[in-house]
């Protein structure tokens, strides 16, 4: 966890992110991955300020998996901020969420989403589709240099 | 009202009595040159018929003068032949042997008998013989006269002895004769060549010679004849006098103290017609001339008055024409004025009923009612209401305008205000009175504007305040705006509720499925972290818990769509029907699970929709029948479309399970299901979310099947008009 940060997974349920890390792990993708709580703590993490002040990770980060609901800053307003800030706009941000709304999809797209999962009830499905976008952005995907 | 209303009509009448003064003016010029013509007309007649009759009168007397001339002059010739023969001829010899023999009573009888026979034959009163010293020889006479000839008689005789010719001699008038008289004698030559006696023949000029002077041809009350002779400085008449009683001779004048005589005139030597003042003193017309071979006058006189008499009865009778036609004309004018005074007088009686009228109107009223001058928008008349309401006398009204009494009335826009009234029957305007203690009022002006025949037309304006008007459109608008604010609120209200609504399902969706996906999840951990120590029953526990989570997580899901469509805002656009369902079919590629399907779709047209609604249409009644053609030996399914009433009408038939009619009002509610899930899996939302996105877009849906026999679900959209057109 303290060599280099690939993966962010941005998630305040512990359930979820437990079948998170554990569905990463399967596909051998955990060893990088840093999970935060909430809105805030993701940009302190990602710009280094904070709790995190004087590591910055931006320019490690190969995917954020970021939920939309979320305590102190919502998801959509990181994604927002990250997407105008240049620095981080080329990160690729997949959100991760429950919600079905088409209003959310419409939102997170127009801010300039990499990808839009809705979490399955099923577990095998979820499990699966973690696996598979794990897969994709940290091996498959190339990030511009 | 006071007596001063009514300007406008008032003027109206005026306006009509002004022909009647016209007409008064005209018809005294009328008949002052009437009167002038027919004056000027019978004097003129009068000038000249007077005139006429003036010459015949003269010309008359003339003519009867000159008759009367050569009456005289014959009558003188007749004796002078009489005085010739008696002292010639056989009456000479007869004359001279009776001298020679005076005892011969014989011829003595035979002339005297002869010269008595000449007596009443020629007007003479004796004829005598006397000798050259005029002594009476032989005497014929007829009544008692005198035997001795008169003195004058010897003067006469002795000049007839002394011319050896016949003397003529002049009337006159001696002691032994009682009439006047005239003596004529004629020389008897005797044998020796010597004068041997004297015819004297005696004339009583009464018996002939008077009536032949006084006699007049023509019947006149005053024409006269005169005989006059001079005899030094006077002139003496001679015959009779018509109009004086005198004897012959009596009556003398003097020549030079009488210039307007005419017997004066007449022995002066003047001739012809002369105009002066006769014996009487009355004026006369004459005629004078001197008879011939006399020392006669003869003077024939009318009297003025009689010649002019005819003139002035014709005067009379002109002056009685032109009267009578001056009365005539006067009568026809003053008839034809008073036909037009009393047309006019109708006239101006029909003008005060339409006054009175128009008063009882203007009074009867309850608006205000002004006539304005459209001039000036000065007021001419306003009724009593008008005065009430304003709270001016009509004295003060009559004095004000539209600019007095309106406090936003700008005289500029008065141009247009009466172009408007002149043009449309009537006007309406809203706006402002200002009553005298300044109080102000909403009003709605009806404007009508007449045009006068002549001179100033007007407008007629009533106001009416509309101040409960304009205070109940106020209170309307107060209520508007408060269901506005109400509507406002309500819609406020229900923005929050489905702003709440939102909120939970949003919720529903990530933090009830989030617990689900922790039991479904969970449970496999366990299932696979200790499934050596798990046995078949706990496992088949752990089998049941994680389907119940995702039954359920399912169920959230649809749930949330059935909201979701229920609540999403249609965004209407084109849709291709063909395109859209072949994708659809496509993406039911996973629920067929890798059956073989047959998929007819007709020609579809477009149609106008929300494309992700329509899509959902399409999922789920494409996944419905590939769901319940599961047991199908051959499954097909076929989507077509008609047109029907403008709308479109598709079609989704299957050759499924079908279901019985008897439930089919059960098919498109929410959670309503035909089949049990051991049967065929589902929520029962499906259908609900179709039927929700139909109706929506002002369709509707239907369905028809029977329990084997495959089912057949309809549903409407409209056409897309555009698109079919550009088609």
């Amino acid at each position: 966890m303290e060599s280099m940060v690939e993966i962010l997974l941005v998630e305040d349920n512990p359930r979820d992110e437990e079948m998170t890390l554990r569905a990463l792990k399967k596909r051998k993708l955990a060893n990088h991955v840093h999970v935060v709580r909430d809105g805030a703590e993701a940009l302190d993490f990602i710009f280094g300020q904070g709790i995190y002040e004087g590591k910055t990770n931006k320019n490690s980060l190969k995917v954020i998996l970021l939920d939309l609901k979320l305590p102190k800053i919502s998801g959509l307003e990181v994604l927002a901020r990250l997407k105008q800030n240049p620095e981080t706009l080329k990160i690729p941000i997949v959100v991760l969420t429950s919600s079905q709304e088409e209003r959310d999809m419409v939102e997170s797209y127009t801010l300039g989403v990499n990808s839009y999962i809705v979490k399955p009830v099923d577990f095998e499905k979820f499990t699966e589709a973690i696996g598979e976008l794990g897969l994709y952005w940290l091996v498959i995907n190339k990030p511009p240099l | 009202m006071t007596t001063e209303t009514g300007n406008a009509v008032n003027d109206s009448v005026r306006r009509a009595s002004g022909p009647g003064r016209l007409s008064q003016v005209f018809m005294i010029g009328i008949l002052a040159l009437l009167t002038l013509i027919l004056i000027f007309a019978g004097f003129s007649y009068y000038r000249h018929s007077a005139l006429n009759i003036q010459a015949e009168k003269v010309n008359e007397l003339k003519a009867i003068a000159a008759l009367k001339i050569q009456q005289i002059v014959s009558w003188r010739s007749e004796r002078v032949t009489d005085a010739y023969m008696n002292s010639s001829g056989l009456v000479r010899s007869r004359i001279l042997r009776f001298l020679k023999n005076p005892a011969d009573e014989e011829l003595r009888e035979s002339l005297i008998s002869y010269w008595r026979m000449l007596c009443s034959s020629g007007g003479y009163r004796s004829i005598y013989l006397v000798s050259t010293r005029c002594v009476p020889l032989l005497v014929a006479e007829t009544g008692s006269t005198s035997m001795i000839p008169s003195p004058d008689a010897r003067k006469i005789v002795s000049l007839a002895v002394a011319s050896q010719t016949v003397i003529f001699g002049d009337f006159v008038q001696c002691e032994f004769y009682e009439h006047v008289h005239l003596d004529i004698a004629a020389p008897v030559q005797g044998e020796d060549g010597q004068i041997a006696a004297v015819i004297l023949l005696n004339i009583i000029p009464d018996k002939l010679l008077f009536p032949l002077v006084q006699s007049w041809p023509t019947p006149s009350r005053t024409a006269e004849t005169l005989l006059v002779r001079r005899e030094g400085d006077e002139v003496v008449f001679l015959n009779e006098l018509r109009h004086q009683a005198a004897q012959p001779l009596t009556v003398r004048h003097s020549v030079s103290a009488s210039d307007d005589l005419p017997a004066a005139a007449a022995v002066r030597g003047k001739t012809g017609v002369f105009a002066g003042r006769d014996y009487r003193g009355v004026n006369v017309v004459a005629d004078l001339s001197p008879i011939p071979d006399s020392p006669w006058f003869m003077v024939a006189k009318v009297d003025r008055d009689e010649i002019f008499a005819e003139a002035r009865s014709r005067g009379k009778l002109i002056l009685l024409l032109v009267c009578l036609s001056l009365i005539v004309s006067f009568t026809g004018v003053a008839f034809w004025y008073n036909q037009s005074q009393v047309s006019l007088i109708e006239e101006k009686f029909r003008a005060e009923q339409q006054l009175s009228l128009s008063r009882a109107i203007m009074t009867a009223v309850n608006d205000t009612v002004f006539v304005v001058d459209p001039e000036t928008a000065k007021f001419r008349d306003v009724n009593e209401v008008c005065c009430s309401r304003m709270g001016f006398s009509h004295e003060e009204m009559v004095k004000m305008g539209v600019a007095d009494i309106d406090p936003i009335f700008d005289m500029k826009e008065w141009p247009g205000i009466i172009a408007r009234a002149r043009q449309s029957d009537s006007l309406t305007v809203e706006s402002i009175h200002q009553r005298k203690d300044g109080t102000r009022f909403p009003v709605e002006i009806s404007c009508r504007y007449y045009c006068a025949e002549k001179g100033q037309d007007y407008l007629i304006a009533s106001a009416r305040d509309i101040s409960q008007r304009k205070q109940a459109q106020s209170e309307l608008t107060k209520y508007q705006h408060r269901l506005e604010e109400l509507v406002a609120e309500r819609t406020a209200e229900l923005e929050a509720v489905n702003r709440e609504l939102e909120a939970f399902s949003y919720s529903v969706s990530h933090d009830l499925k989030a617990p689900l996906r922790s039991i479904d999840g969970f449970a496999r951990y366990l299932e696979e972290d200790y499934g050596k120590v798990i046995d078949d029953e706990g496992r088949r526990l752990i089998g049941i818990i994680r389907g119940s989570a995702k039954e359920m997580g399912q169920l959230i899901t649809d749930l949330l769509a059935f909201s979701r469509m229920s609540r999403k805002e249609l965004e209407m656009t084109t849709i291709d029907m063909n395109s859209l369902a072949n994708d659809v079919w496509k993406q039911t590629e996973g629920l067929r699970d890798g059956r073989k399907i047959s998929f007819e779709v007709g020609n579809l047209p477009a149609i106008r929709g929300d494309k992700t609604a329509i899509r959902e249409v399409l999922l789920n009644l494409l996944a419905n029948s590939i769901k319940f053609t599961r047991l199908s030996v051959k499954p097909q399914i076929e989507l077509s479309a008609c047109e029907n009433d403008g709308q479109i009408e598709f079609m989704v038939k299957d050759n499924g399970v079908g279901f019985d009619m008897a439930y089919k009002d059960k098919l498109f509610c929410v959670f309503q299901r035909l089949h049990t899930s051991e049967e065929f899996e589902g929520t029962g939302i499906g259908l609900a979310i179709v039927n929700r996105v139909i109706q929506r877009h002002g369709g509707k849906v239907r369905a028809e099947g029977k329990v084997g026999g495959g089912a057949v679900f309809y549903f409407t959209l409209h056409a897309d008009a555009d698109f079919e057109r550009a088609k």
